[in-house]
């Protein structure tokens, strides 16, 4: 018997027959080119190979695609292997990219995959250009922001400047998981909402304990675990030169240590080797279940958009499984003034006259539409803080404590405020966000909390 | 090796095993993404049981796979088929050289790579004699059985047996993009509806009627308030003003508490009494027995029974077992770490004196059933997140229950119960014939037939969904498969560490909408 040809028998029978639940762009494969796409030609990026990724590359290679490519700059280490199945005690400090290729080449040998073991900020516009599907399988919200707004940018529009040239729109198919929850989602570049459009979907990160709590009440061992990482080791000998490496097990267990000693004296128990990795990594809970559910419905939705075998998700699949089984697609609309595909106005944030430039970063850390955590920020091309190089950084420190007011050019000026336009660029915004600073009275202004933040009309 | 519990000194549950510290180590970061959600305890129930996976094809190999990367005791794989170059597309765990070979062998030999602390065994034989190799009474060893992709009358011939041993079953399916996956359990007792790290609940302080200790504490620390000064006065905890605004009250009514938190507070920015004035609502209008007490004195798991009546006795002699945590609240250090061991204390306290109150009448109580520590402490320690949960018995339209279902279920957008009945019709011809059916008339006599034995007739069927079931052809298409195998293992772990709530019926996954819904299949 040929192995090869009853080996797709699956596949065979769905894409050799058509239903009424089939893509509009629908066609049998009678002439087996609908096959001879995926297996030899369509090229399908995967970003991360950890718990998702491995899923997501173990299920395209099962539906035939063979021209596979994964990007992760992360190695192996023991706490993965309770669901990174591509991967083997032996794997471990080795790079996950690679691992994971070899492996998934063993068992499917028709399957060709190119590790990157790189940052996938590092990867060029043209290295994406390449693909036509990219799946994406990262836990951080900043680096998913960062991809979805290099494939928008990668979008090439007709001779109006406003249609999209559809041979020009990648895909990316995204997931996500935390403990028994996740979700999947379909994004077409300019044509349908993208990461940046539902960026308020995602709850903003835990906000760290305030620093009073810390320093003179701590109550909880999370607390001496923050103390000892964001007080002791800035003042540590190690500390002074550099920020705490948090993938370095020397340095946690010096956190560690110093956490256990500030918790005895305040007679607080539960301080843990664990408990410290958790708080220092955010470590977030993760079983194989859940991350094989998302990663498999992500692959179904790249075989999807390959083959037209059904119409793909619109464009957004909430999970969650802690009780019973809860699974609902919902669809997302495009925002206009999106920053990253839309056309975006000014953000208008509104400070006391008194406001710092270390407040305005305050704000933009914590604003849900910018998160920008290492911001910079630059004016009428004057840069006012810069978070890199460092000696860009050297060089603006000392402005962060001074007035905003007493540093910049007034464009314009109202009776009771003054306006100023700022540019604001972030590791996580490739494309920056022009921000509209208005300061006022201190009788007039709130605090710059998000609900005294409004949008440009 | 499996590990072994055993309640420590403090209580609480640690996994003591057979290797050294190291080895321990080891596992606990092995699985400590997952210890965050079920705990040790889960983790150690999960590490006891075994799990016997009936049927190796991709959607039983793709559950086996997460179970045995979460760390199951052992698992038993049985199936009668041999390797076919279709697996080879669609089964991760087989490849083209096992072509020919016991297909659980093969699927067994993939899992022992992937986590070597698992024991997995292969049973195979020729269908007929499947059953009878894994020995139909051996069943009741198992703590969960799975049916994969099986004949239906080996289905219900497996159900049939759980059932009157006990044992949890879960039944997948997949067909093309659709698929679902059935629970049965006589009964299951969640001990962790939330989940470990999820927050102390309010009603397990006890505050309604605050015990002595607590009392004492509040009273030598902060009473009489007036002598406070106002920053002390401000860092008074939130659980000691509600104490001291309830305990000579024997039937505290919010009200009251209300008006005296007001008439302490000296002013509106004391951020502890603005929290005390939020919790007493919640605190006292919830003030009522655990939910579930009522449930576990119905339960048929005698230990748990006996444990619901001897917390009975304790309620009525010295109040409800208390929390060992207390939740996090505004105050100084001293007070919260006072506070938290005057509740550790209690708390010990409370788990000794329920002990005894079982052991004075053992005999009676338990009819001889073994209530040991690890259980007694797990009980006291979520009284207030545990459930008791019920289906019925397994019947091919369990879920669909005949006449009962809203007309949705069928007709509607979501159309879970239609997939369901279609699946099984083809099924029903797919036993008699292999070859993939392209008449439609075929497959809508089976699906009358099917709806009639069901007692469902009057049900409409959308063409379309007929008209995709025929296309398919009941194809295991991976990624789906995939799917619904992770689904199946995912309710498989939630029984199995008693942690989170499973669901109480069946599952129907619709991959062209990206759906599911549950469909209850409620004990008679
Ligand atoms: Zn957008």
């Amino acid at each position: 018997m040929d192995t090869l040809a009853v080996k797709w028998s699956a596949m065979d029978r769905l894409l050799g027959h058509s239903g009424p639940f089939a893509g509009s762009d629908f066609v049998t494969d009678d002439d087996d080119s609908v096959k001879q796409f995926i297996r030899y030609e369509c090229r399908v990026l995967v970003v991360g190979a950890g718990a998702l990724g491995c899923e997501m590359l173990k299920s395209l290679a099962m539906c035939g695609f063979s021209q596979l490519h994964v990007v992760d700059v992360d190695t192996i280490d023991l706490s993965n292997l309770n669901r990174q199945f591509l991967f083997r005690e032996p794997d471990m400090g080795q790079s996950k990219a690679e691992v994971a290729a070899r492996a998934l080449q063993r068992r499917v040998p028709s399957c060709r995959v190119q590790a990157h073991h790189v940052d996938l900020t590092t990867l060029t516009p043209e290295f994406y250009r390449q693909f036509h599907v990219v799946v994406a399988g990262l836990d951080s919200i900043e680096a998913r922001r960062w991809l979805n707004a290099t494939l928008v940018s990668l979008v090439q529009c007709e001779h109006d400047a406003e249609t999209p040239d559809p041979s020009t729109v990648i895909p990316m198919v995204d997931g996500g998981t935390e403990g028994l929850a996740g979700q999947a989602r379909v994004i077409l570049p300019r044509l349908s909402a993208c990461f940046e459009c539902t960026l308020s979907l995602f709850p903003m990160e835990a906000r760290a304990f305030p620093l009073c709590t810390l320093a003179s009440t701590p109550r909880l061992p999370e607390h001496c675990i923050e103390y000892a990482s964001a007080v002791l080791w800035p003042q540590s000998e190690r500390g002074r030169d550099a920020p705490l490496d948090v993938h370095d097990p020397g340095q946690v267990q010096w956190v560690y240590e110093r956490a256990v000693e500030r918790a005895e004296a305040f007679g607080i128990g539960g301080v843990t080797y664990a408990l410290t990795l958790g708080v220092l990594r955010g470590v977030v809970p993760a079983v194989a279940s859940t991350n094989a559910m998302i990663g498999s419905a992500c692959a179904l939705e790249v075989l999807k958009l390959a083959t037209h075998l059904a119409r793909p998700l619109n464009d957004w699949m909430a999970y969650n499984g802690a009780h019973g089984v809860y699974v609902y697609p919902f669809a997302n609309e495009r925002r206009p003034d999106c920053a990253v595909c839309g056309r975006p106005a000014p953000l208008r944030l509104r400070l006391p006259r008194s406001a710092t430039l270390n407040d305005l970063l305050e704000v933009v850390a914590a604003h849900a539409e910018l998160r920008a955590r290492r911001p910079s920020i630059v004016s009428d091309s004057r840069p006012l803080y810069m978070a890199t190089p460092p000696a860009l950084q050297e060089a603006t420190r000392v402005n962060l404590p001074k007035r905003l007011a007493d540093q910049l050019q007034l464009p314009s000026r109202a009776a009771d405020r003054l306006e100023y336009l700022l540019s604001l660029t972030d590791p996580s915004m490739p494309l920056g966000r022009q921000l509209l600073v208005v300061l006022e009275e201190a009788d007039a202004a709130q605090p710059a909390t998000d609900d005294t933040v409004e949008r440009e009309a | 090796m499996p590990a072994h519990c055993k309640a420590t000194r403090d209580g609480a549950l640690r996994m003591r095993l057979s290797v050294d510290e190291a080895a321990q180590r080891a596992l606990q970061e092995r699985y400590d993404r997952q210890l965050r959600l079920w705990g040790e305890r889960g983790q150690c129930q999960l590490q006891r049981a075994r799990m016997l996976v009936v049927g190796a094809s991709a959607i039983g190999a793709e559950l086996l796979k997460s179970v045995v990367l979460s760390g199951i005791g052992h698992c038993t794989v049985a199936d009668a088929a041999r390797v076919r170059p279709e697996d080879v597309g669609s089964n991760f765990l087989v490849s083209e050289a096992d072509v020919g070979l016991w297909r659980a062998e093969v699927v067994c030999e993939a899992l022992r790579e992937m986590n070597a602390a698992v024991s997995v065994e292969a049973v195979v034989g020729e269908p007929a004699q499947l059953l009878e190799r894994v020995g139909a009474a051996s069943i009741a060893t198992y703590s969960l059985v799975a049916v994969a992709r099986q004949p239906r009358s080996l289905v219900q011939q497996v159900a049939d047996v759980c059932w009157e041993h006990d044992v949890p079953l879960v039944v997948l399916q997949s067909h093309g993009l659709v698929g679902y996956v059935t629970l049965v359990v006589r009964e299951h007792i969640v001990m962790d509806v939330a989940g470990s790290g999820s927050a102390v609940p309010l009603a397990s302080l006890q505050l309604a009627r605050p015990f002595t200790e607590v009392v004492q504490f509040c009273r030598d620390h902060y009473w009489p308030l007036e002598q406070l000064d106002d920053d002390a006065h401000a860092h008074v905890p939130w659980l000691a003003l509600l104490v001291l605004a309830v305990e000579d009250e024997p039937q505290p009514s919010v009200e009251t508490v209300l008006r005296r938190l007001e008439r302490w507070r000296r002013h509106n920015s004391e951020p502890n009494f603005t929290e005390a004035l939020l919790m007493a609502k919640r605190v006292l209008r919830g003030a009522s027995d655990p939910p579930m007490l009522l449930t576990l004195e119905r339960c048929r798991s005698r230990p748990v029974e006996a444990v619901a009546r001897a917390l009975r006795t304790l309620q009525a002699k010295r109040g409800l077992p208390v929390s060992r945590a207390i939740p996090e609240m505004h105050c100084d250090t001293a007070s919260f770490v006072g506070l938290q061991e005057v509740y550790r204390q209690r708390a010990a306290e409370d788990v000794a004196a329920l002990r005894e109150v079982l052991a004075a009448d053992a005999e009676t109580a338990t009819g001889g059933a073994c209530v040991d520590d690890p259980l007694l402490q797990a009980i006291c320690d979520n009284l207030y997140n545990m459930a008791c949960m019920r289906t019925g018995p397994y019947r091919p339209e369990s879920g669909c229950g005949a006449g009962k279902r809203r007309a949705d279920d069928f007709e509607g957008e979501d159309g879970a119960a239609s997939w369901l009945v279609l699946m099984h019709a083809y099924d029903a011809i797919r036993e008699k014939h292999r070859a993939p059916l392209e008449d439609a008339t075929v497959l809508e006599a089976a699906l009358q037939r099917v709806l009639q034995q069901f007692d469902l007739a009057k049900v409409h069927i959308r063409p379309a969904r007929i008209q995709e079931t025929l296309r398919a052809a009941a194809v295991e298409l991976h990624p789906v498969a995939a799917v619904v195998g992770a689904i199946g293992a995912q309710e498989a772990l939630k029984v199995l560490t008693q942690c989170f709530v499973p669901i109480d019926g069946t599952v129907v996954y619709d991959g062209y909408a990206c759906r599911a819904t549950v469909l209850s299949n409620p004990p008679e």
